[in-house]
């Protein structure tokens, strides 16, 4: 490798993350729907460009987005299937005027998330390896035991006085079976959408798009402009309230939680996050926010870690995917070369989280929450047009109402998740539910 | 004062913010963070410099590879051990395969597609015998490597000793090492293809055995060989036609005819033995090795050695009426004529070229061309053998795949190109598959 090599790697890393903080800022638009078309543009043009090159700046967009994310999350309301966890506590903390504080808590997270997966993964190379060989023929009942956890961990929520005991029991049981009803519809909608192409054959690598951004996108957007609601002027503290325990506390729940999901198949940073924090039984929302800033990082540029670990080459996550079609990771040099990428665009995409929520919190106040709910929804909506055509628009709107169904219910929004739980689950389970649905 | 987390004004002892239930004194500065963050430069930095020196891929021996390094990128360092083969579909190549031998193990390294078309056109070619050096990725399962990147095939080729074919044709077992790198000179006087490839006779003395893959790969041109005096490269391999059994007793002459009673009735081998007589009726051959003779009794018969081959003798050592002598009797004994043969490289070089010499003089490995009638033909299993009459003379003619004759009857008018052989003292001309030879029928 030449130095001029090396200049150029970090180069593409900071173009990469350049590009990948101006999209995160859109609401609804995933990294993996635009890695996607840069991939297609790839292709054409690989004779050019070193593929180390290209895997670097996509590596640089995929860790701004894990960190910059968070403000479309926090400020628009528009998670998700990864940030939808904090989008009620972060909510709380944007109206009380704490929205900055928020984003720092989850990109302290982030951050925390970030040191775990440069330090630590090139140090647990043989014992990754050694798990992988042992539960990769296990996958199917993990993922089945996921969703189980998830399900059975829905519990009946009383509402205080009822008129009489039947009341009660209705009151407790109406937001368990709404939760179930949604992971019931969330479910279908998945294996239709994984066994059949709806959206035009030339945007299929863009089909779970609609759903997620129905489910937890559109959903919230419409719960904010039903609800009435003031966004007040924002602090930009100095510190924040948490302890460095509390740090530590969320930062190894949440790696935990996206090293578990960045393992499995189908399992999401939101999902292993949140299993994490139960696992180490955490309390209040500050700690809660650290873990999922962790777990999201962990999930989506662990993913890739483990992608370019020699040991290992575990291909997990879209952009693994995408880029194992023209690149194989090779050396150690590769890996080392990956770490530095990911630390630099780390760096990058730390001070700019911060930076762009200084910016908003300092003007979003003055703007009306209706206005700006109607714009992100007006944005999500061209969005999904534009890389889905109308039948996405279609499956977008059918996922909204399964999205609402916890929103208006009260109940989990996590068992939306079952949207790629649940096909991927039967898919590794060897079992076939395409043909009820008129697949085939 | 104010909280430092919602910014609202509350009273100045106050431990936590009524408003947002912020703790006042118990925080993490902002900074603090910040620096935290910047202290990813230096990890950065760390990787950046390992990735600028930590280049090389280390040397992974066979024997340590496990299930742990499936799918890796691994370095290997070994010899090519035996010779590469190919699979093809549609008369194209489309996998081409060779063993790597590291004194640990061995692994079968694949190469595919468009690594197949760099390998020819950078004349990068395995052959047996060479060292390489190469990186691939590691599948567990078919205990192979996947060369990705013809770049990561190094291949050091040992310098070739040249051997005269008298030399080599009588040479012991151990007189050569298995893999030696030697060139010899010579025509092609006979072709037979096999599956693996094809055995070319070199001056009806010598084999050297062609791998399919370089015929495959275009990289060895049968038909320019066939008209030259070629120098020929490669590994040599010492063939053994039957597989010796471990029961059997390793032997010398000397040694078993003056210890002849401890030996009495068991089972031995004599590794290499040359022919000095024979007698058919008595279905026996006298052998001699290292000073001393012995008796050969074979039960199949000895029409196959003739005075002058070398023969490996499996067998019991008895006494026949007050003789001693090896009995080749056994299910598993046998008589069989190792030799060493060459295996190609896939190069050679053209020392001179020949051409068909019409009505030429029968003279030894001489191209000649000839328009005769056939008077006479024998077919065998493979072969055809004819008596041409040409030039107020007859012919002999062998054709060595009889597939090469179409439409051949007794006194069909006929053109043949071929190589001038002696059989039993007789010239003949032979007609080569794979070459210039021709044998076609022609109107009279």
């Amino acid at each position: 490798m030449t130095i001029i090599f090396l200049f150029m790697a970090i180069a593409f890393v900071l173009i990469g993350a350049l590009i990948g903080s101006a999209l995160s800022m859109l609401p609804g638009l995933h990294v993996y729907n635009v890695i996607g078309f840069f991939l297609l543009f790839y292709f054409t043009a690989s004779f050019v460009l070193d593929p180390m090159l290209m895997v670097l700046m996509l590596i640089g967009m995929l860790v701004s987005y894990a960190f910059i994310f968070t403000i479309p999350s926090i400020y628009f309301s528009a998670p998700d299937d990864s940030t939808m966890f904090v989008l009620m506590p972060s909510l709380r903390y944007l109206k009380e005027g704490r929205g900055h504080e928020a984003v720092v808590l989850i990109a302290t997270g982030a951050l925390t998330g970030l040191f775990a997966i440069v330090l630590f993964v090139p140090l647990f190379m043989g014992p990754l390896s050694i798990v992988w060989n042992v539960i990769s023929t296990h996958l199917h009942w993990i993922i089945g035991a996921v969703i189980a956890y998830m399900l059975l961990s829905e519990f009946p929520k009383d509402f205080g006085r009822h008129k009489n005991p039947l009341h009660g029991l209705k009151e407790g049981w109406k937001t368990i079976m709404a939760g179930y009803l949604t992971f019931f519809l969330s479910s279908i909608l998945g294996i239709i959408t994984f066994n059949k192409t709806i959206v035009p054959a030339n945007h299929a690598f863009q089909s779970l798009m609609a759903p997620l951004i129905g489910l937890f996108a559109t959903s919230s957007i419409i719960l904010n402009l039903i609800s009435k609601y003031e966004i007040p002027k924002q602090n930009i503290p100095k510190s924040i309230d948490s302890t460095p325990q509390d740090i530590f506390h969320g930062a190894i729940a949440g790696s935990s939680g996206g090293l578990f999901a960045a393992f499995l198949p189908a399992v999401t940073a939101g999902v292993g996050g949140y299993m994490a924090s139960h696992a180490f039984a955490q309390k209040g929302d500050k700690s809660f926010l650290v873990s999922m800033g962790a777990s999201r990082v962990v999930y989506y540029v662990g993913a890739i870690a483990l992608f370019f670990l020699p040991v290992l080459h575990l291909r997990r996550g879209a952009l693994a995917m995408g880029i194992n079609l023209f690149f194989t990771p090779e050396s150690v040099q590769q890996f080392y070369l990956v770490d530095m990428g990911i630390a630099i665009a780390g760096i990058y995409a730390f001070f700019m989280v911060i930076f762009a929520s200084k910016f908003l919190a300092k003007r979003i106040y003055k703007i009306n929450p209706k206005v700006l709910n109607l714009v992100v929804l007006g944005i999500v909506v061209a969005l999904v047009y534009f890389m889905t055509s109308w039948q996405g628009l279609i499956i977008m709107s059918v996922a909204t109402a399964v999205g609402l169904i916890p929103v208006l219910f009260n109940s989990r929004r996590s068992h939306c998740l079952a949207v790629i739980l649940v096909p991927i689950w039967l898919n590794m389970s060897g079992i076939s539910l395409g043909g009820l649905f008129g697949l085939w | 004062m104010k909280c430092p987390s919602c910014g609202r004004e509350i009273p100045d002892d106050s431990e936590i913010c009524p408003y947002c239930t912020a703790s006042i004194k118990h925080r993490v500065k902002i900074r603090t963070i910040y620096i935290i963050a910047i202290s990813l430069v230096v990890l950065a930095s760390t990787y950046g410099v390992l990735a600028y020196y930590g280049g090389e891929v280390p040397i992974t021996k066979i024997k340590d590879l496990g299930l742990t390094d499936n799918y890796n990128f691994i370095r290997l360092h070994g010899k090519v051990d035996g010779y590469p083969w190919v699979y093809e579909n549609d008369y194209k190549v489309t996998s081409f395969r060779f063993k790597l031998d590291d004194g640990t193990g061995t692994v079968t390294i694949k190469l595919y597609g468009d690594v197949i078309k760099r390998m020819v056109n950078a004349h990068k070619i395995p052959a047996m015998g060479d060292t390489v050096d190469i990186k691939g990725t590691y599948m567990y399962s078919s205990n192979s490597l996947i060369l990705n990147n013809i770049d990561y095939l190094t291949i050091e080729r040992p310098e070739h000793k040249e051997v005269s074919l008298k030399n080599i044709v009588e040479a012991a077992p151990w007189d050569y090492k298995n893999g030696e790198k030697v060139y010899v000179n010579g025509n092609i006087t006979s072709i037979r293809e096999f599956s693996f490839g094809f055995v070319c006779t070199i001056d009806e003395k010598f084999d050297i055995l062609i791998p399919r893959a370089y015929y495959s790969l275009n990289v060895i041109n049968m038909s320019e060989m066939g008209s030259s005096y070629v120098q020929f490269y490669g590994a040599l391999q010492f063939y053994q036609p039957k597989q010796p059994s471990d029961t059997y007793r390793v032997v010398n002459l000397p040694d078993l005819l003056s210890n002849a009673e401890s030996y009495n009735g068991t089972f031995i081998r004599v590794p290499w033995a040359k022919v000095v007589d024979r007698n058919l009726l008595t279905k026996t051959i006298i052998v001699y090795s290292n000073g001393s003779e012995i008796p050969v009794y074979v039960r199949n018969g000895v029409k196959y050695y003739t005075p002058g081959d070398h023969v490996e003798i499996q067998g019991r050592f008895v006494n026949y009426k007050g003789t001693w002598e090896i009995s080749v009797s056994h299910r598993n004994d046998f008589v069989s004529e190792p030799k060493w043969e060459l295996i190609s490289d896939p190069n050679y070089k053209i020392l001179s070229k020949k051409s068909y010499i019409s009505n030429g003089t029968m003279k030894e490995f001489s191209l000649v061309e000839l328009r005769g009638r056939v008077v006479d033909y024998r077919e065998f299993s493979y072969s055809l053998s004819l008596t041409v009459w040409a030039n107020n003379q007859s012919y002999l003619v062998y054709v060595e795949n009889k597939a090469m004759a179409k439409n051949l009857d007794y006194g069909s008018y006929v053109v043949i190109k071929g190589i001038v052989t002696f059989y039993n003292g007789q010239p003949e001309i032979k007609v080569r598959p794979f070459t210039n030879d021709v044998l076609e029928v022609i109107e009279g």
